[in-house]
């Protein structure tokens, strides 16, 4: 199979409009996790989500294409005969709000033709949905396209909003925190939605080579799998994600003791926290090395998370360092050693990302430079 | 390289069956005339009562696809992978759930409905339901498509040798609240699922062939929807 590169990335969170703001607010502990304003949420119990501050919001306005243009704008230009994967997973839910009276898109495929349409190239593409880890299985299907020769380029890009049909739905699921997110804290109550935006560039090496790129960051392993145990809670072993980082692994040919750093899909709900410690414990034994999660400054940004943290990933590689995991304070038993507030340091040469999902998803995906 | 297609198994609103069968499934308007729980499942998904018309739809296609490929029984969890792809996917549930999210501020928001707003909950639910621990994950499609991405997504998987046995098609169920609300939405209800493998070699009932990037049937015939895969 060819080799796949990331020969861009750009994304928007809360916490910055760059992958170099968020890496530097990462890095200095920032969070963007505050009261909601742009619904109401009195009579709920859960008041918190970290939004795109301005981002102003109004009723008729399809605000998932203001973030996309935003992050197309900084992609741009792309290869013409790219191949787009959408990836956004809940792009409905502002027309619904709406009463469904105003002209939003609310389609999958129509996101994907808006983003063609933005970028003045063929509409070639599929959309993708595979919940929270939609992005990454996003990542991992169109590394494959390259990988078997099918197309030299592809771009996957994904918008998702800490909107009020999410935020009500979290609510009554009782998986949002009323406190604050502290993923793999002894302490996590819940985790926090944030507005997110990612478009990342898949190439092969030639059109890597000609870019220039700096510092080629290759997608070198990826695995899917399902739990097969519950549609909104995790396998409690981790055996689902630990299949994935398997698969991950064995594509790229690289032994669990070869994995340098890890950056977890940490939503910080008790059972998510304590299924990714299982599948660490499962993998890697007790071996102690960096584990993150960004998640305790830019929310869960559900189907842009993946992309998102690939994105800070590839800027991870390159400072060889992993930034604080934001709100946690006492760590968890099997994230002593390994989960931290302060940035940890690496070798810089590979890194692992994983999400997991409804549904029973979880998709891996390694990194190498 | 040859797929084999090694099981298929469809509900629409004229009719439902297996490929193994001879029949092929016809497309008409209207609701899905889904079999009865006993032709469909030796025991039933634990929660198929509470299913939504998108998941139980699915659940039933696929269970007839796994029954045609003998792997509807298993003792234990097996790394088949489920693609499943849709034009409107949950839309219809979306509605019903914001529905009960709209009054005294979203504080008796129904945390079942919220649980299937998402297309890939079906593959979830199959997955629990016939222990399949490979790929799960939704394609957008079209109306001309109607299983095309699925599939084609599925041999891809299956070419990268992650996961040798895929089951893979369309479902789609728009129900009242969706013909009702939103502008232009196809009537067509159904689900037609195949069975891929490039592991089985028994009890093949058709392949698909990769020509020159493209797939096509037995017959040599671009493939162009999962229906082409019942000529």
């Amino acid at each position: 199979m060819k080799e796949v590169y990331i020969a861009k990335s750009t994304i928007i969170t809360g916490i910055g409009d760059t992958v170099e703001e968020n890496w530097g607010r990462l890095s200095e502990g920032r969070s963007a996790i505050g009261t909601i304003h742009h619904f109401d949420t009195g009579r709920l119990h859960y008041h918190q989500a970290a939004c795109v501050a301005d981002l102003r919001r109004k009723h008729t306005e399809n605000h998932i294409c203001v973030l996309m243009e935003r992050v197309l704008d900084r992609i741009k230009p792309v290869p013409p005969k790219t191949f787009i994967i959408w990836t956004g997973i809940k792009g409905n839910a502002e027309y619904i709000e709406s009463g469904q009276k105003k002209d939003m898109l609310h389609l999958p495929a129509q996101y994907r033709q808006w983003v063609a349409d933005n970028l003045s190239i063929a509409n070639n593409g599929i959309e993708i949905n595979a919940a929270c880890a939609a992005s990454t299985v996003g990542l991992a299907l169109g590394a494959q396209k390259i990988a078997l020769g099918k197309y030299d380029s592809v771009l996957v890009c994904a918008a998702d909003l800490a909107t009020r049909f999410v935020h009500t739905g979290f609510s009554a699921l009782k998986a949002l925190t009323a406190t604050t997110c502290r993923p793999f804290d002894r302490r996590r109550d819940g985790m926090c939605l944030g507005d997110g935006a990612v478009a990342i560039l898949l190439t092969g090496s030639d059109t890597a080579r000609k870019a220039g790129s700096k510092h080629p960051v290759r997608i070198s392993g990826w695995g899917i799998s399902n739990d097969a145990t519950h549609i909104t809670g995790p396998a409690r072993d981790g055996r689902g994600l630990a299949a994935a980082i398997q698969t991950a692994l064995r594509m790229a040919g690289i032994h669990p003791d070869g994995v340098e750093a890890y950056c977890t899909h940490g939503t910080g709900t008790v059972y998510n926290d304590s299924m990714e410690l299982a599948a660490i414990e499962n993998v890697f034994g007790p071996r102690q090395f960096p584990v993150f999660s960004i998640k305790g400054a830019i929310g869960h940004t559900l189907g842009a998370a993946g992309g998102i943290e690939t994105a800070i990933c590839r800027q991870a590689l390159e400072k060889k360092s992993v930034p604080p995991t934001i709100g946690m304070e006492n760590p968890e038993k099997e994230a002593m050693g390994r989960v931290s507030s302060t940035a940890q340091s690496f070798g810089g040469q590979n890194i692992l990302t994983t999400n997991s999902g409804f549904g029973g998803v979880n998709a891996a995906i390694l990194l190498q430079v | 390289m040859e797929i084999n297609i090694i099981g298929g198994g469809w509900v629409t609103a004229k009719n439902h069956g297996r490929m193994r069968d001879g029949a092929r499934p016809v497309l008409t308007a209207g609701a899905p005339v889904l079999p009865s729980v006993e032709d469909i499942f030796s025991h039933p998904p634990a929660r198929y009562r509470r299913f939504d018309a998108y998941t139980r739809l699915g659940c039933a296609a696929i269970s007839l696809a796994l029954q045609d490929a003998g792997l509807a029984h298993a003792d234990r969890e097996r790394p088949v992978g489920i693609v499943v792809s849709s034009v409107y996917e949950c839309f219809e549930v979306d509605l019903a759930y914001y529905e009960t999210a709209g009054e005294d501020g979203g504080m008796f928001a129904s945390p079942n409905l919220f649980s299937y707003t998402l297309p890939g909950i079906v593959t979830g639910e199959a997955a629990i339901h016939f222990k399949l621990t490979g790929p799960t994950f939704t394609v957008g499609d079209s109306i001309p498509g109607r299983g095309y991405p699925a599939l084609a997504t599925s041999v891809d998987v299956i070419r990268t040798g992650t996961c040798e046995t895929m089951v893979s098609g369309w479902l789609d169920s728009p129900g009242d609240r969706l013909e009702t609300r939103v502008r232009g939405v196809d009537r067509i209800r159904g689900a037609i699922f195949l069975v891929l493998s490039s592991g089985c070699k028994n009890n093949v009932l058709t392949q698909l062939r990769i020509k020159d990037s493209d797939l096509v049937t037995a017959s040599g015939a671009k493939l162009r929807s999962a229906l082409d895969l019942f000529e």
